[in-house]
């Protein structure tokens, strides 16, 4: 599964970004860049659904595609997937698209909350079946200790019932995947009977890569949210589900930008205000317009302006900023052209 | 007047019916508002000397210790018996988490604090306006500069407590040389404390030591081990890549025993559930590093193994005495082959930064109007990671004025004064580890009772033990027979397994 999604990555990026891009995609790091990439690649549903990677790891599986000859280097350090590399990943493509779900996106904000809240809900709910309020809690964050205790109190139905209608969720979600995706899933909870399996343990005894056992874990997760988001009838698990954070998943630093902006600053104000460089705050602006969150832009684009960088996009394959700039007037700036790739993917122009 | 016994709350609030040797003692003197200094042994029960205090008193106890995961099991394991009122400020919070903590600071009667956390101006003002009934030092031996574990941090200890009214100071450590014994009680100025000090041989541990001719006979050994005795163990291994390794192979080798490995380079999430399935039973054996144990309290672990042996006899006696913690016969072994020797020395080396590091850095403060924000991180790649590296160097800044009150002062003293003085530190504190690890040598190559040359150091006098002794005395594996103890296997499917741990029997819809 890790493989796929990083041939993947590579095919699409085609040459354009380097292969730290990939590994920022997957964990959500360098957030403004970051996202305008996922963005312009249509690589969105990776974004961040592997938070926990490190840098270490990621270098070795690189390494290794390398030696697989499932990718090689260009000379400009760029990455591409070789004819073998291709082959491969068609093959995967045919194995596994059926039953992934990831939207990194979307679920940017809710899917660690989400699953975290699940596991210790189950853990809560078998041990207080067994009469037994004194366990230590597999779950360490504090919040969603006290989100799953105040979900516990609100249900009004006993352990029996609940237990009940868990079951039928889990099983509904559950049987959508091959067997061994399920029997992860399944193994890595844990209950009053026994603690669940780790994702070392769960790599072993399925064979599996360790990366494969995490994302298989994520994307069922997704799995679910999809179906709670969709209005399924889930009769405990949408009980857990988190509301999406006002911002989603705009940077915190974009996120106080805007709010300057919308107090009515401008670029220079904000600048000085926040002791930032220019370039920041405008890479602020682009990540806010693939939100949609500002109410017009015609302060930084006019309309005709627009039009013509839309027109250029429309035509040129490429997505090299250098290569659109030079096809267009000198007045136009590069923030220009990133704000219209951007508006382009979100809301569109608004004056 | 308290309407209870102290026994009343040992047996609401933990489950146990009588005190262990030495909880009483130190719980009615400190309630007395007496200064006290213990040394319990690993495993005897040391928190619940100040636990219980924080129970009935009405006021806060403040706890500061070194050990992240002992804090936050023991916040864990207090709450699931019910007292709510405990928290711990460490450097692994999230900043939301620290500040909803620090503005409720006076909800709570027992607060855990890393030596880092004392330092921060906010967290000692938000102290200093509580009632603070007790405050305990525990892994007191910290604060010494000739214990095995010297911490820079902990010498601030003092000054918090004078800044904090000065309440009655619980002391605690469970290995502690009559001369570190005594410098505690200098550092803290508590000559006047109570000294509680129980002996640190569990008479229930028979020792043995194996010298293997092949570094490749270990693994044999091991494999043998885990295969004959099917009771909880534990295999501790000087480093991460190692324990790891012999895990896999123990795993081929013996399918029919549940086998992990534990050590810091696992996320946090992977070594609660280790840690978890071994306290269910669902793991037999645990190849750790030094990272396991902390705060772990199962009572049936009954043979410890040492893979490697460690560079210092105090953490051979804890990681020791972490089996048979009810009284129950078990056995440790170490196995020992004549390169170990260097590998400790190896190791030994690494726990100090290197002179030459520390000379870059003092010429980058000589050179340049360089701030300690701008090279801490670049100081910690440096030395490869080692965060105690920098923690040693910024106290020596401190201690020579160089650095005040976050600010560096060139004035005090220069630059080759400076250097030698740090360079003399590092070689008195490398001497002074070669010689603990010389200690450890002698006792695994020593020809006359184990047990009583582990102890001398410590204590005059030897408890009788309860079964065998040791290799050198009386010990026949033959005569060692313990009950099996096995963990659960499941090789179910998912479907049936989803409906067991659901409780769904086989009433499916």
């Amino acid at each position: 599964m890790f493989k796929y999604l990083i041939l993947d990555c590579i095919k699409q990026l085609n040459g354009e970004r380097t292969i730290y891009n990939v590994y920022h995609l997957l964990t959500a790091k360098k957030s403004a860049q970051t996202v305008q990439d996922s963005n312009i690649f249509g690589l969105k549903s990776y974004f961040g659904i592997y938070k926990t990677l490190t840098r270490e790891k990621f270098d070795r599986f690189i390494f290794q595609l390398e030696k697989e000859q499932l990718v090689e280097f260009s000379n400009n350090q760029a990455m591409y997937l070789t004819k073998r590399g291709s082959k491969l990943l068609d093959s995967l493509h045919r194995k596994l698209s059926p039953f992934l779900y990831f939207d990194g996106v979307r679920f940017y904000d809710t899917s660690d909350t989400f699953s975290t809240r699940l596991i210790l809900f189950i853990q809560t709910l078998t041990q207080m079946h067994q009469k037994n309020s004194t366990f230590i809690p597999i779950i360490e964050d504090v919040y969603v200790q006290k989100f799953v205790k105040k979900v516990w109190k609100e249900r009004k139905e006993n352990s029996l019932v609940l237990l009940e209608f868990i079951y039928h969720d889990l099983f509904n979600v559950l049987q959508t995947f091959p067997s061994v995706y399920s029997a992860i899933f399944v193994e890595h909870l844990t209950t009053a009977e026994k603690v669940g399996l780790s994702k070392k343990q769960l790599s072993d005894k399925y064979n599996l890569p360790i990366h494969d056992v995490y994302l298989s874990l994520i994307n069922i997760f997704h799995y679910i949210s999809h179906k709670i988001e969709e209005g399924e009838n889930l009769k405990v698990l949408t009980n857990l589900y988190p509301d999406h954070i006002g911002n989603g998943m705009l940077s915190d630093s974009a996120t106080k930008t805007l709010h300057l902006l919308n107090k009515g600053l401008g670029i220079d104000e904000i600048v000085t205000i926040r002791n930032l460089k220019e370039n920041t705050v405008k890479d602020h602006i682009v990540e806010i317009a693939y939100m949609d969150k500002m109410p017009s832009w015609d302060q930084y684009i006019s309309k005709q302006q627009y039009l013509l960088i839309k027109q250029v996009l429309d035509i040129t394959s490429t997505k090299r900023l250098k290569d659109i700039k030079s096809q267009l007037a000198e007045s136009v700036t590069y923030f220009q052209i990133k704000l219209v790739m951007a508006l382009e993917q979100s809301e569109g122009y608004k004056s | 007047m308290r309407k209870y016994t102290l026994e009343n709350y040992l047996q609401l609030y933990f489950g146990y019916a009588s005190f262990r040797p030495g909880q009483r003692e130190i719980i009615e003197n400190v309630l007395a508002n007496q200064n006290v200094f213990a040394v319990l042994p690993t495993g005897s029960g040391k928190s619940i000397c100040y636990q219980l205090p924080a129970i009935i008193n009405t006021g806060t106890v403040i706890i500061i210790s070194p050990l992240l995961s002992l804090m936050t099991d023991q916040v864990k394991q207090l709450k699931s018996t019910g007292f709510k009122q405990v928290t711990a400020l460490n450097s692994m919070l999230k900043w939301t988490e620290k500040e909803d903590i620090l503005n409720n600071l006076e909800n709570y009667r027992l607060i855990y604090l890393s030596p880092e956390m004392i330092q921060n101006e906010r967290v000692l003002q938000k102290l200093s306006l509580l009632q603070i009934d007790l405050f305990v030092i525990d892994e007191a031996h910290c604060i010494s500069q000739w214990g095995h574990e010297f911490r820079p941090d902990y010498l601030r200890i003092k000054q918090v407590f004078d800044h904090l009214n000065k309440p009655t100071i619980l002391a605690l450590t469970a290995t502690a040389t009559p001369d570190v014994q005594q410098d505690i009680l200098n550092t803290l100025e508590i000559e006047d404390a109570k000294r509680i000090i129980y002996p640190m041989d569990k008479p229930n541990i028979s020792f043995v030591v194996e010298k293997v001719e092949q570094l490749k006979d270990k693994e044999n050994r091991v494999t043998n081990l885990v295969q004959e005795y099917k009771v909880p163990t534990l295999i501790y291994f000087s480093s991460r890549d190692e324990a790891t390794k012999v895990a896999t192979i123990l795993q081929t080798k013996v399918p029919n025993r549940n086998i992990a490995y534990y050590h810091a380079g696992l996320d946090n999430q992977d070594r609660l559930l280790i840690q978890q399935q071994f306290m269910n039973n669902q793991l037999d054996v645990i190849c750790c590093t030094n990272a396991f144990g902390m705060g772990i309290n199962k009572k049936d672990i009954q043979l410890i193994v040492h893979y490697h042996i460690p560079t210092q006899i105090e953490s051979f006696i804890q990681e020791v005495g972490r089996a048979g913690r009810e009284g129950q016969q078990c056995v440790s072994v170490a196995l020992y082959h004549e390169n170990d020797s260097f590998l400790a020395l190896r190791l030994l080396e690494t726990e100090l930064p290197d002179i030459s590091l520390v000379d870059y850095f003092l010429k980058r403060i000589y050179q340049s109007d360089i701030s300690l924000k701008q090279f801490k991180e670049d100081f910690i790649t440096r030395s490869g990671g080692m965060e105690p590296h920098w923690r040693f160097f910024r106290y020596q800044l401190e201690r020579m004025g160089i650095l005040k009150e976050r600010e560096i002062v060139k004035e005090v003293i220069d630059y080759e004064e400076a250097l030698s003085t740090i360079g003399n530190i590092i070689n008195r504190r490398l001497t002074y580890k070669h010689k603990k690890r010389l200690e450890m040598l002698q006792w695994v190559h020593t020809d006359t009772c184990r047990r009583t040359k582990l102890f001398y150091h410590f204590q005059d006098e030897i408890q009788t033990p309860t079964y065998m002794c040791c290799d050198y005395c009386d010990f026949k594996w033959n005569n060692w027979k313990p009950k099996d103890i096995n963990s659960i296997e499941n090789n179910k499917d998912w479907k049936s397994l989803l409906k067991g741990i659901l409780y769904q029997g086989d009433t499916q819809k």
